[in-house]
């Protein structure tokens, strides 16, 4: 269970969203500055659009300094599995 | 033994320098101050009107803290020692060194002290394979500070380097003029504080960590069962193996302060699945809060989809986390890298063995999703053949590991005549590894997550694998286990210490475990110190190679539980009381392997040339040694006790052992006697 806010800056504006989990359910809302959140995720536009396409790893990223976080750190690792992964060749075995 | 440098540390924050305390790091070369797998001081060195020191001696206080006693001059043959530099440095939310200097004169000195600084904020992966970096470097040079830094687009890393005392800094370090009055001394402290994207990497106070890590360091030996025995290097082997399992805990950003272990210093202060598994492993009996903190980290980062470069599947429980340059730009895939095969189904007998243990059946509960997508991989994703067994491939071919399993070096599995075999390989530890994630599953879905079904198809799977395996693997003329399969399903018949991992596992039928146990004492494994890797007589056995002849104690810990588990003590203690005299010989800290050599031929272990150390799951042995001696096995709501000592360990008492039953004490004597020469 736990709350993040997503901080995405577009230019000069900025879009606030409040992502709410509680096992497995996830709800979604426009959020305020002063929304409060167990978590905190900013950055640009592109990138954001990077890690929905699956293109940018939000590890990587945050390690560059490309996205900011800040609070809880153990949220923002469960969180980026939400984020698709790159394609890839592998499938289940065929055993599955 | 010792490599003439001194280290200290803190989580993944740590100092290698020489002697004197100086750090003149070339490319390649692994001292200097590294924090986060970067390092942020390359160059560290202390003159005295323009003159290096010498040193006389050097306390190791803690593994935090150590002390330098300096004079000037060079190693020449007399030392005017009018003058005396006392260095005491700490890891505790940076780098501080206290610098003091005494004036033994009757006149009152001059002084010009200098401290050299300097960067190449190399990423550790850099400094191993001698790589160049890519981004600009600068310097700003402040009143009161100098800041080093390291651009790399918005890859941005800084070292700021100040001091208490009034000092001229410059872009290669700073100076003090300084004037001390007879018989008297002059004193400044040293800062060095490293940072990362979000500003400073450890922001604690260091005056307040410090104390706070020397209480920490006090609770952690006083948690621990003491330790009574007649047997002074076991008492010595005991204190060094708590102590340095302190320093090898590690706090990754997500744990909320609670440490789980790393593998070793310097190389692998960070998460490695399979250390850290290993270790809370060894350490169950001791400290087991270790346990609880790697599965919850490695539950939080467990793998959720299928990603080739990081060798990465749904369920699959990492192998490597780093935090560095190389990392972040992908360079390397270790964000993390899940390239191995052993940690996921070990995931699970983790969590089994700490529920056995400890009766907290709420992190069962918590972790209940993880691990039945470890369960899930091991049918899902690690059957890369379609024949019922555990197979690994990397899908990254240009920087995953070719080996996925602990023996990970590129000619550690072969063949008897010395052919590598093709890939996929199926090692045969890891049919062991998920023969027993599936029976501890099983009792985990019963018990606790109530789902009967999960539990009665996981004891089925767990039966049909432990028959095919005793068929498949079994080599009939040498009646032992093979090491792997090949991908045509041939059995790659070397004979490996992988045998005493099958015992520990179970999967090994019983009809078949008395032939095992005499290969493992047999003159081809045992070397009167340990088990080899591999056994001599086969085409690549070398004594001195690393998985291909040289004995590991973490690998002989579990060979002797294993052996223990099938009911052969006096075999286990054997092996315990090898490995633990081996230990006399490096102080009792054991190293990650030593030589293969016949015990009778060099009278003392050699130690492996580059083996790091401390190693966790080294350091984690004579733990699970003293479990194997002793006996103990929890049994429902109780500690069963049933000792089998070598001999000359006399009179053993292990005082206050944790677990579901409280605290404990547990008592032997020694009776058997080992047979010690090869």
């Amino acid at each position: 269970m736990g709350s993040v806010r997503f901080e995405i800056v577009d230019g000069r504006r900025t879009r606030r969203w409040l992502v709410t989990f509680d096992r497995g359910q996830l709800s979604v809302e426009p959020a305020r500055a002063d929304a409060e959140a167990d978590c905190l995720v900013r950055a640009d536009r592109a990138v954001f659009e990077g890690l929905a396409a699956g293109k940018l790893n939000a590890v990587t990223a945050l390690l560059r300094g490309d996205l900011v976080a800040e609070g809880d750190p153990r949220l923002l690792v469960r969180l980026q599995r939400l984020f698709p992964g790159p394609r890839s060749a592998r499938r289940r075995a065929a055993t599955a | 033994m010792n490599d003439g440098l001194v280290k200290i540390l803190d989580g993944n924050t740590f100092v290698v320098s020489d002697d004197r305390g100086d750090i003149e790091a070339s490319p390649t070369d692994p001292t200097g101050l590294f924090s986060f797998d970067t390092r942020f001081l390359s160059r560290w060195v202390l003159t005295v009107d323009g003159e290096r020191l010498s040193s006389l001696s050097v306390d190791d206080l803690q593994y935090y803290e150590a002390r330098f006693f300096l004079v000037p001059g060079m190693g020449t043959v007399y030392i005017d020692a009018k003058l005396s530099v006392i260095r005491q440095r700490a890891v505790a939310g940076g780098f501080h060194e206290e610098l003091t200097l005494l004036n033994h004169s009757d006149r009152p000195v001059r002084l010009q002290v200098r401290l050299e600084a300097g960067c190449d904020f190399a990423d550790l992966f850099e400094v191993k394979d001698a790589l160049r970096k890519k981004g600009r470097y600068s310097a700003d040079v402040h009143s009161r500070s100098l800041v080093l830094r390291y651009e790399r687009a918005s890859f941005k890393r800084a070292t700021v380097v100040s001091a208490t005392a009034r000092a001229r800094y410059d872009r290669d370090g700073l100076t003090f003029d300084v004037r001390i009055p007879a018989h008297g001394q002059w004193t400044t402290e040293l800062h060095v504080v490293a940072e990362g994207q979000g500003g400073v990497l450890d922001a604690r106070d260091p005056k307040r960590a410090l104390e706070r890590m020397r209480r920490n360091l006090e609770r952690w030996i006083d948690a621990a069962p003491r330790l009574e025995c007649d047997w002074g290097p076991l008492r010595r082997t005991y204190r060094r193996s708590l102590v340095d399992l302190a320093a090898l805990r590690f706090s990754p950003p997500i744990t909320g302060g609670r440490s789980l272990p790393a593998a070793g210093l310097p190389w692998f202060m960070t998460m490695f699945g399979r250390d850290s598994i290993f270790t809370s492993l060894q350490a169950l009996p001791f400290t087991p809060e270790l346990a609880a903190t790697t599965l919850r980290a490695l539950g939080d980062w467990q793998g959720a989809r299928s990603d080739d470069f990081r060798d990465e599947d749904p369920g699959r429980i990492l192998h490597e986390m780093r935090y560095g340059e190389m990392t972040a730009f992908e360079e390397r895939p270790h964000s993390p890298y899940y390239g191995a095969v052993d940690a996921t189904p070990l995931y699970v007998v983790l969590l089994d063995e700490y529920e056995r243990w400890t009766g907290d059946r709420s992190i069962v509960r918590e972790l209940e999703h993880e691990a039945r997508a470890a369960l899930a991989w091991i049918d899902d994703y690690a059957d890369l053949q379609g024949t019922g067994y555990v197979w690994y491939r990397r899908r990254n071919e240009e920087s995953g590991l070719e080996n996925q399993c602990w023996k990970d070096s590129w000619d550690s599995i072969s063949f008897r005549n010395g052919k590598l075999p093709g890939f996929p390989r199926a090692t045969c530890e890891l049919q062991g590894y998920a023969y027993d994630a599936k029976v501890r599953g099983a009792r985990l879905a019963r018990e606790i997550w109530k789902d009967a079904e999960l539990a009665d198809r996981l004891e089925l799977e767990a039966a049909d694998l432990k028959r095919r395996f005793n068929r498949d693997y079994w080599v009939e003329e040498g009646e032992y286990f093979a090491l792997a399969l090949d991908p045509s399903g041939k059995q790659v018949d070397s004979l490996t210490s992988n045998n005493g991992h099958l015992l520990w596992s179970g999967i090994v039928d019983k009809s078949k475990a008395k032939a095992v146990a005499r290969h493992l004492l047999g003159e081809r494994l045992f070397t009167g110190w340990g088990v080899r890797t591999l056994a001599a007589g086969e085409a690549r056995y070398n004594p001195i190679g690393y998985h291909t002849g040289t004995v590991w104690p973490f690998d002989n810990s579990f060979v002797a539980w294993g052996l223990r588990r099938y009911g052969f003590k006096d075999e286990a203690a054997t092996i315990a009381a090898g490995i633990l005299e081996a230990a006399e010989f490096f102080d009792g800290r054991l190293p990650e392997a030593f030589g293969g050599y016949p015990r009778a031929q060099t009278k003392y272990p050699v130690q492996y040339p580059t083996a790091c150390s401390p190693q966790a799951w080294s350091t984690g042995a004579p733990l699970l040694f003293l479990r194997t001696m002793l006996g103990l096995e929890p049994e429902g709501e109780h500690l069963v006790v049933d000792p089998a000592l070598p001999s000359e360990i006399g009179r053993l008492e292990l005082l206050d052992i944790p677990g579901r039953w409280g605290r404990i004490d547990a008592f032997g004597r020694g009776r058997v006697e080992v047979r010690r020469s090869r």
